[in-house]
């Protein structure tokens, strides 16, 4: 009965979606955004219900949950799938779209349109779930059981990390539909740019937290010891934070000097059209991942009809409107000069946009040459390394003297002044950090890399600290008074120079060992060593799992610091392992311990995998930052409001 | 005018993108390289000459997620006495190594695939991908990205049983 009234209340939500769509009462508006987000609650809950009771007459239940599962991951199991995270997703449009329904957007028709857009953005969508991924659809006859959850996906990070990166991915549709309402009414001016402000904030921050929490769970659940492969479906989530990172950026030029009207506007339209092609790419099978599970020809052909239609008219109406907001714009006030903020923020915009373009080349440029029958060629992480990292080298550095050039014209002369002293410092204690690094780790794999990538990483920590310096100018009433959009900068770009610490010292330092132990054997690596004491055999909820504990010490120093527990399960209902490694963190780095096979010739032998990641703890206190930075600024937003 | 038609370019280059994957997934289920002979190869530790059917050839790489998620299927195929001939497609041989000590060994023999010929020769999109080849070296299957326990079981193992006629 309870999926049945979840499918109701979808169908209605879609008839909902379009009245608030089309219907030209702009009363109504508002009522139907309230509606159309209940309606997509009941159905979200409704599909939740069966999870928890797990109804196994649901096709959905039946494929993805199982009766044995923990709670939590047969709530989580909800959006472990392709219908029920196509159902999240929408019910985050119509969330986003009762936000701004509810909040105050001046003037009123400007409000109307963006609406209109979100309903007709939110039937499009719902029409996909009623037509090709209905998770409400019946079995004939209940299976006896289910058939689980991929157990590589039973994680508590990963039970957070689809709503958060849908959360920045659908946040993206109020930009892209205030964009398209300010094309349509020719009004993309300062007051345009505050009332998108925060929706572009709270979707970055929140694409940021998804896409540390998603890195953060391969890096600890996936067992292989790194944090980004630049798989494809990463990708599609690093393309839309890399244009909203420029959108960001260039909503605070048209804010406060009214210009890069047509760019904004195109900025948004493009932020969101990436987050709609990420869905597109994970959800067709046109690009086989890990996180591919639905592979669908018809579903495949259905997004991206969606995607054609919506960004295909976007574009058609920027290119139709973009013309005559130039003309508004060439207003005196506009000018500034090479040295200025604007001209930063410009760059900025260049290298993130330029970015973006290498990682989508990167990853289509495989799929549009079968495509043209050109041949096939393949493209890897090297083609990444080589494109995107030299890229960001200029921009991070960019990104340490921009806050202190001043609006419409810097000063060279006091700017050298004021980064002289960071200068200093930064080439004082880079050494340092190197020697106090390698002397106890060992050297790392690339010395260039290692110089260049904390030297970059040093100048912006240092530089950002001494911007925060110069505005507070060190005195408790100025740190007071500081605007939180001011606290939100520094800590995001702060956030930035400490992840790269993490990935620097991660990939570059990273000290890896592979070897067949006994118990008593002992594997040296990095700054400890490693001893087996034995292996054991237990049994969980829903699995049996081998596991080995080892002691950990210091090189040279037999006080054990402590015991490691490597495990390997199996998950007999889902005919699957996973490896559940052991780790011991520190501030100054990770151990990482995986359990292997059992030799099949000497059984007491097991292959033990073991890496040391030095830093890696600041990449996650960079990710926090950075997310972190940008919910300041947005509360800074909502308090400047009269 | 200029000023117009820049307007136009994001327009023009969006549709282009959406035909180029129309045509994607339009096309034929890569009717193509069914039935036809098998493709060249001639790799460190895989021949043309090695491969005999009926047999399953599988495209796979220590750095590629998805085959992790297949890897425990492949071995239960080789329990069931199935020879599959392992292509690592652009992988070092070590971390080869390493995986598949971490994950078991399902591979009657494996060829090295370091420049990508042969993932080209074969008609490949992306790793992992399975073929099913016959005893009279012709391919008979071919399964683009992920093999899932139904794959296993209403196609492979049933064309391979046929096969083996």
């Amino acid at each position: 009965m309870i999926p049945e009234l979840g499918h109701f209340a979808l169908i209605l939500a879609l008839v909902v979606a379009l009245a608030q769509g089309f219907l030209p009462y702009p009363a109504l508006k508002k009522r139907a955004a309230i509606l159309l987000f209940s309606l997509n609650l009941i159905a979200f809950l409704s599909l939740t219900w069966a999870y928890i009771v797990t109804d196994l007459s649901v096709a959905n239940v039946a494929q993805n949950s199982h009766t044995l599962k923990p709670f939590i991951y047969k709530v989580a199991g909800v959006w472990g799938n392709h219908e029920g995270s196509m159902l999240l997703w929408s019910l985050m449009l119509a969330l986003f779209s009762m936000l701004v329904a509810l909040s105050t957007v001046k003037p009123e028709g400007l409000k109307n349109k963006v609406l209109s857009i979100q309903g007709l953005l939110a039937s499009g969508f719902l029409a996909f779930i009623l037509l090709a991924s209905n998770p409400f659809a019946r079995l004939p006859f209940a299976p006896v059981d289910g058939a689980g959850l991929n157990p590589v996906l039973q994680d508590p990070g990963l039970a957070i990390h689809p709503p958060l990166l849908y959360m920045g991915y659908v946040g993206f549709s109020v930009a892209f539909a205030f964009a398209l309402a300010g094309l349509l009414e020719g009004k993309l001016d300062k007051d345009w740019a505050r009332a998108v402000r925060p929706w572009v904030l709270l979707s970055w921050s929140s694409l940021s937290a998804g896409i540390g929490l998603g890195s953060w769970w391969a890096y600890y659940e996936l067992g292989w010891g790194g944090w980004w492969f630049w798989d494809p479906v990463e990708n599609a989530s690093l393309m839309p934070w890399l244009l909203g990172t420029a959108l960001l950026h260039s909503v605070i030029v048209l804010e406060k000097r009214n210009t890069l009207k047509r760019w904004v506007a195109l900025l948004a339209i493009l932020t969101f059209s990436l987050s709609m092609l990420g869905t597109f790419l994970v959800r067709s099978g046109v690009l086989t991942s890990v996180h591919a599970f639905a592979v669908d020809p018809m579903r495949g052909i259905f997004i991206l009809g969606l995607l054609t239609l919506y960004t295909g008219s976007a574009l058609i109406i920027y290119a139709w409107k973009a013309g005559s907001l130039e003309n508004k714009a060439l207003e005196s006030t506009a000018e500034f000069s090479p040295v200025s903020r604007e001209s930063t923020l410009i760059l900025n915009n260049l290298f993130m946009t330029t970015g973006c373009a290498t990682v989508l080349i990167g990853t289509l440029y495989p799929l549009v040459m079968e495509a043209l029958n050109a041949g096939q060629i393949s493209v890897g992480p090297p083609y990444f390394i080589a494109t995107f990292v030299p890229l960001m080298i200029p921009a991070l550095i960019l990104m340490g003297i921009a806050p202190f050039i001043a609006w419409k014209k810097g000063n060279l002369t006091s700017l050298k002044k004021q980064l002289t002293i960071p200068f200093i410092i930064v080439l004082a204690s880079l050494p340092l950090l190197i020697w106090i690094m390698e002397n106890q780790n060992g050297e790392g794999t690339h010395p260039v890399g290692v110089w260049v990538g904390l030297g970059i990483a040093l100048w912006l920590s240092v530089t950002t600290i001494s911007e925060w310096v110069k505005r507070t100018e060190l005195k408790l009433s100025r740190i007071k008074s500081l605007p939180l959009s001011a606290w939100g900068m520094s800590s995001a770009h702060l956030g930035i120079s400490v992840a790269i610490f993490g990935m620097v010292g991660s990939t570059l330092w990273l000290k890896e060992e592979i070897k067949l132990m006994k118990p008593g054997d002992v594997m040296p690596i990095g700054r400890y060593e490693l001893k087996l004491e034995e292996i054991t055999a237990s049994f969980g909820p829903n699995y049996a799992a081998d596991a080995a504990l080892l002691g950990l010490h210091y090189k040279g120093s037999s006080h054990s610091i402590a015991t490691l527990k490597a495990e390997r399960r199996h998950y007999p209902v889902a005919r699957q392992g996973t490896t559940e490694a052991a780790i011991r963190k520190s501030w100054r780095d990770d151990i990482y311990v995986a359990l292997g096979d059992q030799d099949s010739q000497k059984p007491e032998y097991w292959v033990i995998r073991a890496y040391v990641h030095p830093l890696v703890p600041y990449l996650w206190l960079g990710y926090f930052m950075i997310a972190l930075g940008g919910f300041l600024a947005l509360l800074g937003t909502r308090k400047k409001k009269p | 005018m200029t000023k117009n038609f820049t307007n136009f370019v994001p327009l023009i280059v969006f549709l282009a993108l959406v035909i180029a994957f129309a045509a994607l997934l339009l096309r034929p289920e890569k009717a193509e390289m069914i039935s036809k002979p098998l493709p060249a190869l001639s790799l460190e530790g895989l021949k043309a000459e090695d491969l005999k059917g009926p047999a399953v050839v599988n495209f796979f790489a220590s750095w590629c997620t998805p085959c992790r998620a297949e890897h425990s299927l492949l071995i239960e195929l080789a329990e069931n006495d199935v020879p599959i001939y392992g292509i690592a497609y652009k992988d070092k041989k070590a971390d080869m190594k390493r995986y598949l000590e971490d994950l078991g060994n399902p591979y009657t023999k494996i060829g090295a695939d370091i420049k990508g010929r042969a993932f080209i020769d074969w008609g490949l999109t992306g790793v992992p991908e399975s073929f099913v080849i016959d005893g009279e070296g012709r391919i008979r299957y071919h399964h683009g990205g992920v093999l899932l326990p139904e794959d296993i079981k209403h196609t492979i193992l049933p064309l391979i049983k046929e096969l083996s006629k």
